[in-house]
Order: structure tokens, then sequence, then C-alpha cells
């Protein structure tokens, strides 16, 4: 995990050291739901470092998914979402998603192989393709079951599928929604360890989107808390674990319990206050 | 995990074919019971042997053939046109928003408008030809295909079009992927469709008396030949078998591709 000190060369990124990502100033997103309009998000202000692997957590329903989705350009907001320096007004370039509902995500008539491909076939020559999508399933461990179909795959290896797709796009920024929220405990944690991994190899800028605290506190290097209706940033935490980070030890240091047990409290507080307002 | 997997397709592979067959054994018995029960001067229930001869008997006076010809014609047209145009329609009204509230009452009185009562009014723009009966065909057995190519459409479309607009596909590579993932719907609602579509198609040849099985099988009748009437019967029978058939060995290796449904 030492790969992934900050000090690292920025890998193919146009951005020098420190400079950040995604610059994010007074966003407010209204959708539609059921025929009326609705504010889901307000006057959002953060900014994602480039490099940084920003977690944002908040009970369900708060909104999380429509964050990310702005920030991947898939829906109309106001205020101003600047992707490395450029204001977003489509999808984004550079941004690869990873979805909750993997089973819908995939396809299901394609082999492994040819869902990771997706994103970059047609797009670059033959052989390049072939390299990014046999470099990406390497990363996630799936190299064996190139031509197997996702449906043939246990959850947590089609989760991995979807990871290797926006690996093989070599994207700037990945947005994870919820990634791991419909996998089994054991699975989960694996997954995560293997994300820390997979982002130590592709020096990749992350934003995960989760509604458990350990995951988010475990992962982040920093973490956004968001909740409310219509959702405001209710906190904002830097996570001065170290790298080096294993499902055993860091979980039982002094500072990440210290780190969760401030996220749960400030949690506890702001959803306290969030339901006596409704 | 793999291999179980494709245990059970190799499972599903065996005996997808056969068992239609294979059921047809208490029909063979009781046709054989009959046979050797039946009275040969019956008016309403003639032995077997006799249909058997009947329908010797239309194919050499050459209608036979080309009858089934110009029914199979009507069908598979009529199963063809329906699926392009039910799946085009179903995807495009299901992927807008307001596709539902626009034309739902739409479909369902259309849907809901027995076939048999649009002859009329067909013959009347078009004229009793072949080509009329081919819209009605049409027209019957297009609902199957729309409303559930429409239904999967919009059960998967929020994520398939994140998905779609976040890799960056456009054009033909789209829409390869949105017909891609509706394609088991869309077979699923030509199984549907299919012997509705033969039912259709006999009907109206019953009604405006176009050369096919409809009109040999109502001429029959009317000349109260009751043998030839039971022997198209089967023959009607063996075509919506055959239909049966063709449609589960094309769906099946595409349904398999697809894997067993969420």
């Amino acid at each position: 995990m030492g790969e992934r000190s900050r000090n690292d060369p920025v890998n193919g990124s146009l951005l020098g050291q420190g400079d950040s990502v995604f610059e994010v100033e007074d966003l407010t997103v209204s959708l539609q739901t059921g025929g009326v309009d609705r504010t889901i998000l307000s006057s959002l202000s953060f900014t994602v470092a480039n490099n940084e692997f920003l977690s944002v957590v908040g009970p369900s329903g708060t909104g999380k998914t429509t964050l990310l989705r702005a920030m991947a350009g898939l829906i109309p907001y106001s205020g101003s979402i600047k992707f490395r320096g450029s204001q977003l007004s489509g999808p984004a370039e550079g941004v690869a998603l990873v979805f909750q509902d993997y089973v819908n995500s995939l396809l299901r008539w394609r082999t492994v192989g040819r869902n990771v491909s997706l994103g970059v076939e047609g797009k670059l020559p033959r052989d390049e393709c072939d390299q990014r999508v046999t470099e990406a399933l390497e990363v996630v461990g799936l190299s064996k079951f190139k031509d197997s179909y996702p449906w043939e795959l246990s959850g947590g290896m089609q989760q991995r599928v979807q990871i290797a797709r926006a690996l093989a796009m070599n994207p700037q920024v990945l947005l994870f929604d919820e990634p791991f929220g419909s996998l089994d405990a054991m699975t989960r944690e694996s997954l995560q360890d293997e994300l820390l991994r997979v982002r130590a190899h592709y020096q990749t800028t992350c934003v995960f989107i989760t509604h458990d605290i350990d995951e988010a506190v475990y992962l982040g290097d920093r973490l956004v808390l968001l909740a409310g209706s219509p959702a405001t940033i209710k906190y904002q935490l830097d996570i001065p674990l170290s790298d080096e980070r294993n499902q055993i030890n860091t979980k039982e240091s002094n500072e990440f319990l210290r780190l969760r047990r401030e996220v749960h409290g400030e949690m506890r507080r702001v959803h306290g206050t969030n339901q006596d307002e409704v | 995990m793999r291999k179980v997997a494709r245990m059970t397709i190799s499972r599903r592979d065996d005996g997808k074919g056969v068992a239609p067959l294979r059921g047809l054994v208490p029909l063979v018995i009781l046709l054989a019971i009959w046979q050797l029960f039946g009275s040969t001067h019956s008016v309403f229930f003639p032995r077997p042997s006799l249909w058997w001869d009947a329908v010797v008997k239309i194919e050499r006076s050459g209608t036979l053939w080309p009858s089934l010809v110009a029914t199979s014609e009507t069908f598979i047209e009529a199963i063809i046109v329906a699926t392009l145009i039910g799946a085009v329609l179903g995807i495009a009204i299901g992927s807008v928003k307001w596709g539902d509230s626009a034309f739902n009452p739409v479909l369902d009185f259309l849907r809901n408008l027995p076939a048999a009562a649009v002859v009329p009014a067909a013959a009347i723009i078009l004229g009793t030809n072949s080509k009329m009966a081919l819209v009605i065909v049409v027209f019957s057995c297009i609902w199957p295909i729309l409303l559930n190519t429409r239904a999967e459409i919009r059960r998967v479309s929020v994520v398939l079009s994140n998905v779609i607009t976040n890799v960056g596909l456009r054009g033909f590579r789209k829409q390869s992927v949105i017909v891609g993932s509706v394609l088991p719907s869309v077979l699923l609602g030509v199984r549907v469709a299919a012997p509705l579509a033969l039912i259709v198609t006999i009907l109206a040849e019953f009604i405006t008396n176009i050369s096919g099985l409809g009109s040999l099988l109502v001429s029959a009748q009317q000349n109260f030949d009751s043998p030839e009437v039971y022997g198209l019967l089967v023959v009607a029978g063996l075509l919506a078998l055959f239909v049966n058939i063709v449609v589960s060995l094309v769906e099946a290796p595409i349904v398999r591709r697809h894997g067993p449904s969420v």
C-alpha cells in the first residue's frame, strides 16, 4: 500500500499535486418524484482533491445517490460543479460510476470480458482494448472468469466485474454508489481491501457513498456527512489513518475507534434534529 | 459455483425439444381407442383412419399444400412484423416518462378489442385479401410483445440508461445494448403471441374465405364432410405444434445466454 503515498507522481492526470478534481459550490438538485418537484440537495459545497478518497455517509434516502449522479453529469443541477477546472454540463469523460445494482448494470448476455470492455470498445484500437480488459480483470482477480457470464458468478464477483469495467476506462475519478451495500459482511470486507489495493495500483481519485460508517472511515482519507431533507453537508472530517490499512489492526486501532465514535455521535445528533424537523 | 450453473443449463437443454412429442402419447392412445371402437358411418365421430383418407384426398386434389403455405406465410410475416413493431414501440413507450399516461388508455382500448370485431372494418379499408389478414393478425398478436417489452425496459431503464451514458455508448452500440437487454422479454412475448397469431390467421381465413387452412376447414364443414374436418383439424394442430417447437428452438439459446431470470 506504500505506492499509495500522496507524494507519488500523478498518473496521466493533467493536474498538479494538491489541485482539486471536483469543486462543488452551492450545488442544489431538484428532482420530480411522483409529479412533485422536490429539492433533494441544497447548496452543497465541497472539493475532492486529486488522488483523494472521499467517503460520503448519510442515512438512506438522503440523496447520496443523487449527488453522485449529479457529479457524473447524469442529471441537471443548479449551482456549480467543476470537474478538473471546467464546468460540468453533461456526462463527464473520465468519470466512471460503479452502481449498487450490479445485476442490472452488467449486461447479462455478454461475457465478463465483453462487459469489462464496454466502455472502451470502439474507442481504442483492438489490442489496446484487449490489454485494458486483461489488466483490469487481473487487478480485480477475475482473469480466469473472462469467458463466464455475469450470472454465473457470485454477487461479490459481479461487483468486481463492475469495478473492472470502470477501471478499464482508465478514469480520473471513480464514483461508487454503495457498491457493497447488497453484499454479505464477509464479501464486503474482502472487497473493501481489494478496493484499497486497486486504488493504490491505479492511483485514482475516489468518491465513495455508503451508509456504513465503519466502511466510510476504513476506506476514506476524508469523510463528508450528508443529512436532512433537503440534504446539506452537516459535517466534514479528515481521516488521518495510515495508508497501510487492514481489517483487524486498523479497525482495532484507537484512532479508528475514535473517528468512528465521532462520526456516530455526529450522525446521531443530525439525524435526531432531522427527525424533530419532520 | 460455475459447475452448478453449467449443470442447470445442461439439464434445461435435455428434453426441451422432446418434451412436447413425448406429451403426445395420451393423445395417440385416445386416437387408437377411437379407431378401434369408432363407427365408419358416424357423421359426428368418424374413425381416425377416415381422417387420414380425407387429408390424402385433399392432398391429391392439390389444395392442401398451397393452403398450408398461404396460412404459414400470413402467420410468419405477421409474427415478424409484430415482433419488430412491438419491440420498437415497447422500447419507445417504456423509455419515456410520460409514455404511460399518454398511451395507456389507447393501448388498453386497442388490446382489448376482439380481433374478429376488427375484421369487417379492415375488410372495408383493405378489401378481403391476404394483406388484410396480415394486418388483422399483426394487430391482435402485437400486444404481448409490446407490453412485455415495455415492462422490461421500464424495469431496467434507469440503471441501464445511467450505465449507457456513463460508459459513453452512442448510436449503434447504445441501441444494441438496449435491444440486447430486452431481447428475452421480446422473445417471451413472441412465445405468447405465436399461438395467438395462428388462431387469428385461421379465423381471418374463416371469415374472409381467402385461401388457407381456415377456408379449407370452412368448406369441409359446409359440405358436411366430417372426416375432412377432423383431418384438417389434425393438420392445424400439427402446424401449431411445429410453430411452438420452432419458437422454442430460436428462443432457447438466447435465453440461455441471458441466464436464469432475476
